[in-house]
């Protein structure tokens, strides 16, 4: 293929970018070598010393609470989608189907601040939930939901939820209709259909799916931060406390470059994991 | 579909989910018209005035401006660069195309606090933390793979053999570009483009990380309000962030077909 | 613009290890309708993207009228193309579309427009002029595809399979179309396909391929009558093989000997050696009924017997054929009505138009 100079000039503001991002990168792996001194920006000498910080049990429990939270995220996230998803791709009516794909996708483009801030009226111990079961008299004290794990699973499931559902529906309907003919024809009823054809057919989507909320997850700070409110810590929380708050660079590019590193674990385990339903895929 | 059990069941576990999608939503709006400083369920009196509050504080104005100025400079770049990239990946083969493809994806994948903190040290290092060209470059990081997914998705559905028809006919490279490519990608940089516009706006995480008081954006400001005061002029604001954003969803669709823009087809002809 | 020859010149196209088309030789007569015929991946689009100009040979030379192009790219070559699935520019109306070409030359607009206009009428369009693609059919936007290519006033032009998309119908009716206006410019052309029939009603000149390969060149007569080899014998049209032995080479003329006896065939295929195993190649339309208690050159039972509208097949069982079965084409309802399956007929048919083949 000749080279027209079209690929120089579409090519190069790549490769800048590239390089920018690059330089941002390695700024996270050359300070987690260095020394911090304390009340400054500026850094000491080489050292390994930061990466010992990982090893605190505090530590340990906010990486475990993390991947924790991720999974239940992510499968709390499927339940909630497929429904969502095989109603998009089966429902007649055009009105409808807008309806609900206007829906289901607005959270992903709220921003995390508005939508989280909306969860903390909706759980808070005067918010919505509790007002309405104390005044319905099924409760005769707030119950407290806030700063607790499940409460921050279900509004990071509310903001994985779009993407669980475009990823779902786009593979829900690649499948061939007649499959379910089919097996109807063959005298399996709705429910047996779908167990045992659309299901399976939609393997790839289900992985593409638990594998991107997790992802996602993973990056969640502003609603552990208000949800949980430092009772519940995800590392980003850690993070902007080591980083921002105290200024200690090199101990947030450690924590940093271990969430990288951990997040890459993982999802290559959940591949590997998810892989023997990979093998469903139909040509 | 026939009307039986299992359709209804189905539909009933279907509104019920939507209900759960809509009821953030709904109980701001509720809150965002209550007149009382203190949120109470239900409100005792109706007022705008928490609108009012939310329109003209100063946080709010400055980092709505910023958040304009971030989300227009971010959008700009990311499609350009974004979409002269995936035309790139889409027809070239180079050496390294897969490491930069890799690079230029991986915010999907790296945490945004990561890409935050990292471009934090960066801008520090080279004495720029104070500016809006580290935020914006955070955020062209953040959003290039959608905008690049938006144009490639596009790219694809363009019949190779329409570009090879143009140059039969005698168009140069520049040419075919220019007549046939470019017309046709527009679906798919206008997708592009809103995505990066959306997300660039709503961009909280790495944002706090890169910005500083002068340059704040407008999620940002809320964040910090959130922080220090409990009244309802978060949920006016949210309200209208809501109703925006549904609005500008809805145009999208009925200009372009949401559905196909995310490649699903409906079923059940 | 003149029309031009095409000289292909030991070109070919090796992708790393793979030959997708081993250097060959072709030369392309002004005005002339050649086609490149052969099954999928025969190296017949290579070849016909190679004298485009999207692919450029790795070894050897294309030129055009004389002009060496190898190396020039398809804008720079004076050439019209028509594409398998038409390629017409869907945010283009159908005059934007033949406009497009002569845009790309830079002429004035009023000439444009007048030979807009003039190709519209050609291709009986002018009312759709405004339309865009998708509110054609299928037939008009194939003469759209058409018109565009030829508006320019190319020095050759190039169909990779233009009428595999229209339905059976419409394909003839188009080989009509295509081949007047060929003939009316008097324009060079290098017409793709897989179909043999095609191939035969429209072409001055056929290539076969196979395998990367040219089997033969030649007229269609030429091809279909005098194949070269037991691939064009059995990819143009249909044929009966039946195995055997080469066992005598007397004065040119060879003797096979099949299950049915010895076959006796005035011209012997050069390549054939004595003792070897062989095919005899007979066409349908060659052999006919022998009366019974007459001596015939094959003898079976009928099988089949298939009413096509226009003649009858009937298929004859026979031990020695490749399959189990002779093919033979009756058009004479009272003789087909003979031919009853569970009958015994005997069958004829002229030495000269035997063919016999080393076996593959």
């Amino acid at each position: 293929m000749t080279r027209s100079s079209i690929f120089y000039w579409f090519v190069t503001p790549a490769i800048l970018l590239a390089l920018l991002y690059a330089a941002a990168l390695s700024c996270i792996l050359v300070f987690s070598l260095r020394e911090h001194v304390p009340g400054s920006l500026v850094v000491g000498g080489w050292t390994v010393e930061n990466f010992s910080f990982l090893l605190r049990p505090l530590l340990i429990a906010v990486f475990s609470d993390t991947a924790l939270i991720c999974l239940l995220t992510a499968l709390a996230t499927l339940l909630v989608g497929y429904p969502i998803a095989y109603a998009l791709v089966r429902v007649r009516s055009s009105f409808l189907r807008a309806t609900i794909l206007i829906i289901a996708i607005t959270p992903m483009f709220t921003g995390e601040i508005t939508r989280t801030y909306s969860w903390l009226l909706v759980l808070g111990n005067s918010g919505f939930i509790n007002a309405a079961l104390l005044q319905l008299g099924l409760i005769a004290e707030p119950v407290q939901m806030m700063f607790t794990l499940p409460a921050v699973v279900l509004v990071l499931v509310h903001f994985t939820l779009p993407i669980m559902v475009i990823i779902l529906a786009t593979a829900i309907s690649q499948i061939d209709p007649a499959y379910t003919k089919a097996s109807e024809s063959l005298g399996a009823g709705p429910l047996r259909s779908f167990w045992h054809v659309t299901l399976p057919l939609s393997a790839p989507g289900l992985i593409a799916g638990i594998i991107t909320c997790f992802a996602w997850t993973f990056s969640a700070f502003a609603t552990p931060q208000l949800i949980g409110g430092g009772k519940v810590n995800m590392i980003g929380n850690v993070v902007y406390q080591i980083g921002i708050s105290s200024f200690n660079f090199p101990l947030a590019a450690v924590l940093s470059l271990a969430g990288v590193l951990f997040t890459i674990v993982l999802v290559g385990l959940m591949r590997f994991a998810l892989r023997p339903l990979d093998h469903i895929r139909v040509g | 579909m026939r009307l039986n059990f299992h359709s209804i069941a189905f539909w009933l576990l279907v509104s019920l989910l939507i209900g759960f999608v809509l009821l953030p939503a709904v109980v701001t709006a509720i809150v965002a018209f209550n007149a009382g400083a203190v949120i109470t369920f239900p409100p005792k009196d109706w007022s705008l005035r928490w609108f009012e509050r939310a329109l003209t504080y100063r946080d709010f104005q400055r980092g709505l401006w910023n958040s304009v100025i971030v989300m227009l400079w971010t959008s700009v770049f990311a499609v350009s660069i974004g979409g002269a990239f995936a035309w790139v990946i889409d027809r070239c083969d180079f050496p390294g195309k897969r490491l930069l493809e890799g690079l230029l994806t991986s915010s999907l994948l790296i945490p945004s606090f990561t890409i935050g903190i990292g471009f934090l040290i960066l801008a520090n290092q080279v004495a720029m933390n104070r500016s809006f060209a580290v935020v914006i470059v955070t955020h062209v990081i953040l959003v290039l793979p959608f905008v690049m997914r938006a144009v490639f998705v596009s790219l694809r559905s363009i019949d190779p053999s329409l570009e090879r028809a143009a140059a039969s006919l005698g168009a140069g490279p520049w040419a075919v570009l220019r007549t046939i490519t470019l017309p046709l990608m527009v679906p798919g940089l206008f997708s592009g483009l809103l995505f990066a516009a959306i997300l660039s706006f709503n961009e909280f995480t790495a944002t706090l990380f890169v910005s500083a008081q002068a340059t704040q954006t407008l999620p940002v400001a809320m964040y910090n309000y959130v922080r220090e005061y409990a009244d309802p002029s978060m949920a006016a604001l949210s309200v209208m962030f809501f109703v925006m954003i549904t609005v500008v969803l809805a145009l999208t669709n009925w200009l372009m077909d949401l559905g196909r823009i995310l490649a699903i087809k409906s079923q059940d002809h | 613009m003149q029309s031009a020859s095409v000289d292909i010149v030991q070109a070919g196209k090796t992708f790393g290890s793979h030959i997708a088309l081993a250097p060959i030789d072709m030369e392309i007569r002004q005005g002339e309708f050649m086609t490149l015929l052969g099954p999928s991946g025969c190296g017949k689009s290579t070849l016909l993207n190679m004298i485009a100009g999207f692919v450029t040979p790795s070894s050897g030379a294309i030129r055009m009228a004389g002009a060496d192009v190898t190396r020039l790219p398809p804008y720079r070559r004076k050439i019209g193309m028509v594409f398998q699935n038409y390629a017409l520019f869907p945010h283009m109306t159908v005059a934007d579309n033949l406009a497009y070409g002569l845009k790309m030359q830079k002429l004035p607009k009023a000439e444009i427009r007048a030979q807009v206009a003039r190709t519209l009428e050609v291709i009986k369009l002018t009312k759709f002029a405004d339309r865009h693609p998708r509110q054609l059919s299928g037939g008009q936007q194939q003469r759209v595809a058409i018109g565009r290519a030829v508006i320019t006033n190319p020095q050759v032009l190039l169909l990779d399979e233009p009428l595999s998309a229209l339905d059976k119908n419409l394909r003839g009716s188009m080989q009509v179309e295509i081949k007047e206006i060929q003939q009316r410019l008097g324009i060079t052309t290098v017409f793709v396909t897989h179909d043999q029939a095609e191939a035969l009603s429209m072409s001055d000149r056929i290539a076969v391929m196979s395998e990367g390969r040219v089997r033969q060149v030649g007229t269609p007569d030429e091809v279909y009558e005098r194949p070269s080899d037991g691939f064009v014998a059995s990819f143009l049209g249909d044929v009966t093989r039946i195995f055997g032995r080469l066992t005598e080479i007397r004065g040119g003329a060879a003797v096979i000997l099949t299950e049915a006896g010895p076959l006796r065939l005035p011209e012997a295929q050069a390549d054939l050696v004595l003792g070897q195993d062989c095919e005899v190649f007979i066409r349908p339309e060659h052999l006919t009924l022998v009366p019974d208690g007459q001596p015939a050159m094959l003898r079976g039972t009928v099988a089949m017997r298939i009413y096509q509208g226009g003649h009858f097949d009937i298929l004859v069982d026979h031990p020695g054929a490749v399959g189990g079965h002779i093919l033979l084409r009756l058009t004479d309802r009272e003789q087909a009505a003979q031919a009853e399956p569970g009958r015994q007929i005997g069958l004829h048919c002229d030495p000269k138009n035997l063919r016999a083949f080393p076996s593959a």
